[in-house]
């Protein structure tokens, strides 16, 4: 944990919060089924705890600036939790379930998800893979398509080589 | 359009297929009673062909190379897009949840419709937007 850097802590204390949040609503909707007039405080939770560590830390000595590199890994992660949310409300529209309560409970699970998703994206690129799938399977696509593209390549090299002789009868 | 590139002509055809999905919603899908028209078939529809059609043609002619401009683009797009999503539906739960009881299901199911394909609409206008300054 002390080998992280500002970014990495404040995503693992986000990460963790919001599974501690999830945890919560699920274990409050078990408890308590019916209408649920605490059900925001959650969402509250789970969307200004990010602010807040920032403002515990505005102190901190640690180095909180942020590069090109910081800033790529956070549209990737956003990128990520956005498609997922996007499918997830998809979803809702699809089923169109009967009960109200029940769909905004599916909702704010699906949105403690995303944000789930968009935090564990940004980790697992800044432990240095490239996305969720695994390394040696990212590996291989890319190297299937370096393959398709060297393989038109060589047509067109081909082709070209094909017309250039061709071209040169015709000067002789 | 000659000077478009292969990604702002796909972004303007996604962009047209939303706003004939918003439209299409409005003016046939949400005035018909509850269960006299398709709308399971026709939503799938239109997420099967916007979701799908940019990974599937650039996979069959294999010439379409993205490059790393490309690809932050999209990260800008999908983070405005992601925001407007997360406050629309925090927006939505927090003023349901408010009334403790809501009105019925249709309501919401029509404020998360409008929602995502504004969503998807912003994310669409700040790519096209991105494509032609300077990031």
């Amino acid at each position: 944990m002390s080998a992280f850097t500002y970014r990495q802590k404040a995503l693992a204390a986000e990460l963790i919060v919001n599974v501690a949040v999830l945890i919560g609503f699920l274990l409050y909707l078990a408890l308590c089924p019916g209408s649920h007039n605490f059900a925001p405080l959650f969402l509250f939770v789970s969307w200004y705890f990010p602010i807040l560590y920032g403002v515990l830390k505005i102190h901190t000595t640690e180095d909180t600036r942020t590069d090109e590199r910081d800033r790529d890994f956070e549209n990737r992660g956003r990128r990520d939790g956005y498609g997922f949310l996007s499918f997830g409300v998809f979803m809702l529209i699809w089923l169109r379930l009967d009960d109200p309560i029940s769909l905004l409970n599916q909702l704010l699970v699906i949105w403690i998800l995303s944000r789930l998703v968009a935090n564990g994206k940004q980790l697992r690129l800044y432990a240095g893979h490239e996305s969720w799938l695994p390394d040696s399977f990212r590996a291989s696509l890319r190297q299937r398509t370096r393959r398709r593209f060297e393989t038109r390549l060589a047509e067109v090299r081909a082709a070209q080589a094909n017309l250039g002789p061709q071209d040169e009868d015709g000067k002789q | 359009m000659k000077t478009l590139t292969y990604q702002e002509k796909v972004l303007y055809g996604e962009l047209i297929v939303v706003i004939a999905a918003a439209i299409f919603y409005v003016h046939f899908l949400r005035v018909a009673p509850p269960g006299t028209y398709p709308i399971k078939g026709i939503l799938l529809f239109f997420a099967l062909l916007m979701f799908c059609y940019r990974s599937f043609h650039s996979r069959r002619s294999g010439d379409i190379i993205t490059d790393e401009r490309d690809t932050m683009i999209d990260g800008i797009g999908a983070q405005w897009a992601n925001l407007v999503l997360a406050i629309g539906v925090a927006s939505i739960l927090v003023m349901f949840w408010e009334h403790a009881r809501p009105v019925s299901v249709q309501r919401m199911v029509d404020h998360l419709f409008y929602l995502l394909m504004l969503s998807i609409a912003v994310r669409i206008v700040r790519q096209l937007v991105a494509y032609r300054t300077a990031l």
